[in-house]
């Protein structure tokens, strides 16, 4: 075939721009660790990567939330098992009481001062943010108030509940997609319960006799144990107003046991499928470092032979010899 | 006697004109365009003597130039391909670059919003969860308004490229047309191809070629007729048609190519102009950018009408009922009285341009801006029966005269709430800890919203990266293929037309004793003539 000179002089050209090309490429790639510079480089990986950055954006997210959520009920746990302790001991004393003589039982009514102090303070608990976590939706002052031991005397007085009521107020945080998870309770109903199977001796007979008040209850004990009116029977009732209050606190910690260990299982899928499309996601990304590192020795040899056949072709012309 | 002489003149002649055309060989070894050219020689007559026929020397016969036509329609069509995917490869792979990076993109952006929602949800009353919410949602809409400003930057530089190509097609159409005139005046005076004039034609057509694909005719008298499109002409003979530009009468931001013939215009659009520069500028503006730009504009108002909606149904730490969290997409003309705002029903079918929505006595006037087209409803439930791919509801009852116009949301999206008082994470007033309405915000993260209610926003993002990137990809391999296809047809087309050196170094020294063996038939014709001229003395 007849070449003509311009073409002899350029045929080295493509070769020595293709391998430029490809050295600048696996340049940047080395460089950067990725092996998709544009999303054009690689179309259908590109939507496999949006794909799982999505997903991993999203899980990444959930298992913040139910970080959030097991901070949370653990925090609400503490709480409820503390009261739980509070009011066992409060029970005990009170079982005792009957059987004790009078100077014994001053003391009971001192210490059961402090367990109303306790447990009302625990139902003002705030979390480390400094949101009261029993009020519902409100969560900026304080829910629960009883100015029973607040005068002179010791009078019995009504607790006042102030938060959201229950069903509402109760708050959920999204743990899986579409799967929230419940995070605080309303103790309104442990606390201020209805029974009728039994008359409190604070509440006594009457229009709201099913209605019953932990705290009035408390206080109706610090009251009158000093004195000598009250009678077996009624410390027995205050005993058992303790006792079902204790018995609706038990179902809040189990509703708070199976919160968490929900929030547990959430999470050990979350964190797995999050792994799993982490590894994914880096496999499609990634640059394989020792292969682009094998290529780019190997663009550079040919590039070298390109360059060195330019040199030693270009050289050549009749015109040298005549 | 005197044949001799005239026989060894004819010679030197012949040699003369090899060597003359040999040096212009040489010579325009770089021109481009330049095709070899050759002298071609014939004996002349011979002379009858009764001894037979006596040769009388060489005749110079032409002067040729060497081309294959098969060969150079080979390579303007390639060029056209490869201008055209060249092109189209740069620019769609500048938005594909822009689209699916990470810090200009809005996947991150997209996610760093949803998950600010999830934050405000865990801790709606923390001050910082709702300042985050807010920072990530003015953020998400920045980016919005920067992708669209981009891509509106390059639809006018498009623009801009359409009239320079109109520009330089003129040009190089009105320099074909004046090489026309000096070819056949050329070659009408002595009948022999202007080889040089038409080497030069030849090279303006394959520049023209690069910038609009064309066909060419060549007519009797050695000019040459150039259509682009459908046969629209560009040359006809000695005069050239213009081409200019003027606004697409369905998308005003945009310009196209037209053909001025004969007093009336030619419309060329994408499919009229399939090859060259102006070809796969109009092409990657009509498959990618402006379908990019109307993504991006989709996006925006889904997130703003979804959004809003919610934020406003919700409520603020106060529990003050909640406002619109993004601009209303609704933008009031001049001072209103009503309030009106909006939600996507089908994006699918919102309009490119947008809309005005007036309130008359009667109910609304709604007009179409891309296409003029008012109508009028007697209600805003009949303008959401229309089918518009929106929503209104009324905030506010309006009086006759309030006018709204609903577009370039992509360009105006902006925060609307000025505090962080006013982030709407409760879904009742019963306090600042209720997170329901912020937990429906979070939700909205992957609710299909968009594409007529099947895909999320991302999803939708991610819809038009894949969808530029295999546009960008395939141009890309387009323009490998036709970057291999024309320097193979080029190859072979110098292959043919193009100088060889060496080649010529051989003719030079082929030339050279041909002179210098003519020159020597000269001596001995003279030194005969000596001879005879000593004998008689």
């Amino acid at each position: 075939m007849r070449v003509d000179t311009l073409t002899y002089f350029s045929t080295s050209l493509p070769g020595i721009r293709d391998n430029q090309t490809a050295i600048a490429r696996l340049n940047q790639q080395i460089a950067s660790g990725q092996r998709l510079l544009a999303p054009k480089d690689d179309p259908l990986d590109t939507e496999k990567v949006l794909y799982l950055s999505n997903r991993v954006a999203t899980r990444s997210q959930h298992v913040a939330n139910q970080d959030r959520a097991q901070l949370a009920l653990k925090y609400e746990e503490v709480v409820v098992q503390e009261m739980q302790q509070s009011l066992s001991a409060a029970r005990d004393l009170l079982r005792i009481s009957p059987y004790n003589d009078q100077s014994l039982r001053n003391i009971h009514a001192e210490q059961l001062k402090g367990t109303f102090n306790h447990i009302l303070g625990l139902l003002n608990t705030q979390d480390p943010a400094g949101n009261y976590i029993f009020g519902g939706y409100v969560t900026n002052s304080a829910p629960y108030a009883n100015t029973s031991l607040s005068g002179a005397t010791v009078t019995p007085l009504d607790t006042t509940y102030t938060g959201t009521t229950a069903p509402g107020g109760l708050r959920q945080i999204e743990i899986e997609e579409g799967r929230t998870v419940q995070v605080n309770d309303n103790l309104e109903s442990v606390f201020l319960f209805t029974d009728s199977s039994f008359i409190d001796p604070a509440n006594g007979a009457g229009p709201n006799q099913d209605d019953h008040d932990l705290l009035e209850n408390l206080a109706y004990a610090i009251a009158n144990l000093p004195g000598s009116t009250i009678t077996v029977d009624e410390i027995n009732r205050l005993a058992l107003v303790i006792d079902t209050t204790l018995e609706r606190l038990a179902l809040v910690e189990h509703r708070v046991a199976g919160a968490m260990s929900e929030v547990e299982d959430a999470r050990s899928s979350t964190k797995a499928l999050l792994l799993q499309e982490q590894n994914a996601l880096s496999d499609i990304q990634q640059v394989d470092q020792a292969a682009a590192i094998i290529e780019l020795q190997l663009r550079q040899t040919t590039l070298e032979a390109a360059n060195q056949a330019f040199a030693r072709t270009s050289g050549l012309s009749l015109f040298n010899y005549l | 006697m005197s044949g001799i002489l005239g026989i060894a003149v004819t010679g030197l002649q012949a040699a003369q004109a090899g060597i003359r055309t040999t040096e212009h060989n040489i010579a325009n070894v770089n021109t481009a365009g330049y095709r070899r050219q050759e002298v071609t020689f014939s004996a002349t007559q011979p002379q009858y003597t009764g001894m037979g026929y006596f040769g009388t020397g060489v005749a110079t016969d032409a002067v040729r130039r060497i081309y294959n036509q098969f060969l150079d329609n080979e390579v303007l069509q390639n060029q056209a391909q490869l201008s055209r995917h060249s092109t189209y490869a740069t620019q769609a792979g500048q938005i594909d670059k822009m689209l699916g990076d990470g810090g200009s993109g809005l996947s991150s952006a997209l996610d760093a919003f949803f998950d600010a929602a999830n934050e405000l949800a865990n801790d709606p009353t923390s001050n910082a969860a709702r300042q985050n919410f807010m920072s990530s949602g003015s953020n998400l809409a920045a980016r919005i308004n920067s992708l669209d400003g981009k891509l509106r930057n390059m639809r006018d530089s498009t623009n801009a490229d359409i009239s320079t190509l109109a520009d330089r097609v003129n040009t190089l159409s009105s320099q074909i047309a004046s090489l026309n005139v000096s070819v056949a005046q050329a070659e009408a005076v002595n009948g022999r191809p202007a080889n040089d004039l038409r080497d030069q034609r030849d090279q303006l057509l394959a520049e023209l070629n690069k910038l609009v694909n064309v066909t060419t005719l060549e007519q009797g008298d050695g000019m040459v007729n150039v259509f682009i499109g459908s046969g629209q002409a560009l040359v006809v003979g000695n005069s050239a048609n213009s081409m200019s530009t003027t606004l697409d009468p369905s998308d005003t931001s945009s310009r196209i190519p037209v053909l001025n013939v004969a007093g009336s215009t030619v419309q060329l659009d994408s499919r009229l102009v399939s090859g060259g520069e102006l070809g796969g500028i109009l092409a990657q503006r009509e498959e990618v950018l402006i379908p990019a730009l109307d993504d991006l504009n989709r996006i925006a108002m889904g997130l703003a009408g979804s959004v809003n909606a919610l934020h406003r149904a919700g409520y603020d730490y106060t529990g003050t009922a909640g406002v619109d969290f993004f601009s209303n997409p609704l933008v009031a003309q001049g001072t209103v009285t009503g309030a009106l705002e909006m939600t996507v029903s089908n994006d699918l079918l919102l309009d490119r341009q947008g809309y005005q929505i007036t309130a008359t006595a009667g109910g609304y006037d709604v007009t179409v801006l891309s296409t003029g087209v008012t109508t009028s409803y007697a209600s805003v439930a009949a303008v959401n029966a229309a089918g518009l791919g929106f929503n209104l509801s009324v905030t506010t009852a309006p009086v006759p005269g309030d006018t709204w116009i609903m577009g370039d949301y992509a360009r105006n999206i902006s925060m609307a709430l000025t505090s962080t008082t006013q982030v709407a994470a409760a879904g009742s007033t019963g306090g600042p800890g209720d997170n329901t309405n912020a937990l429906a915000l979070a939700q909205l993260r992957n609710d299909d919203i968009l594409n007529n209610g099947t895909i999320s926003f991302s999803e939708t993002y991610a819809q038009t990266i894949s969808r530029t990137a295999s546009l960008a990809s395939n141009a890309d391999l387009s323009r490998s293929a036709y970057t291999a296809l024309v320097e193979q047809s080029t190859a072979d087309q110098l292959s043919a037309s193009g100088v060889n050196l060496d080649e010529e170094a051989v003719n030079l020294i082929k030339f050279q004793q041909a002179y210098q063996a003519s020159a020597k038939a000269i001596q001995v014709a003279s030194s005969l003539f000596d001879e005879l001229i000593g004998v008689l003395r």
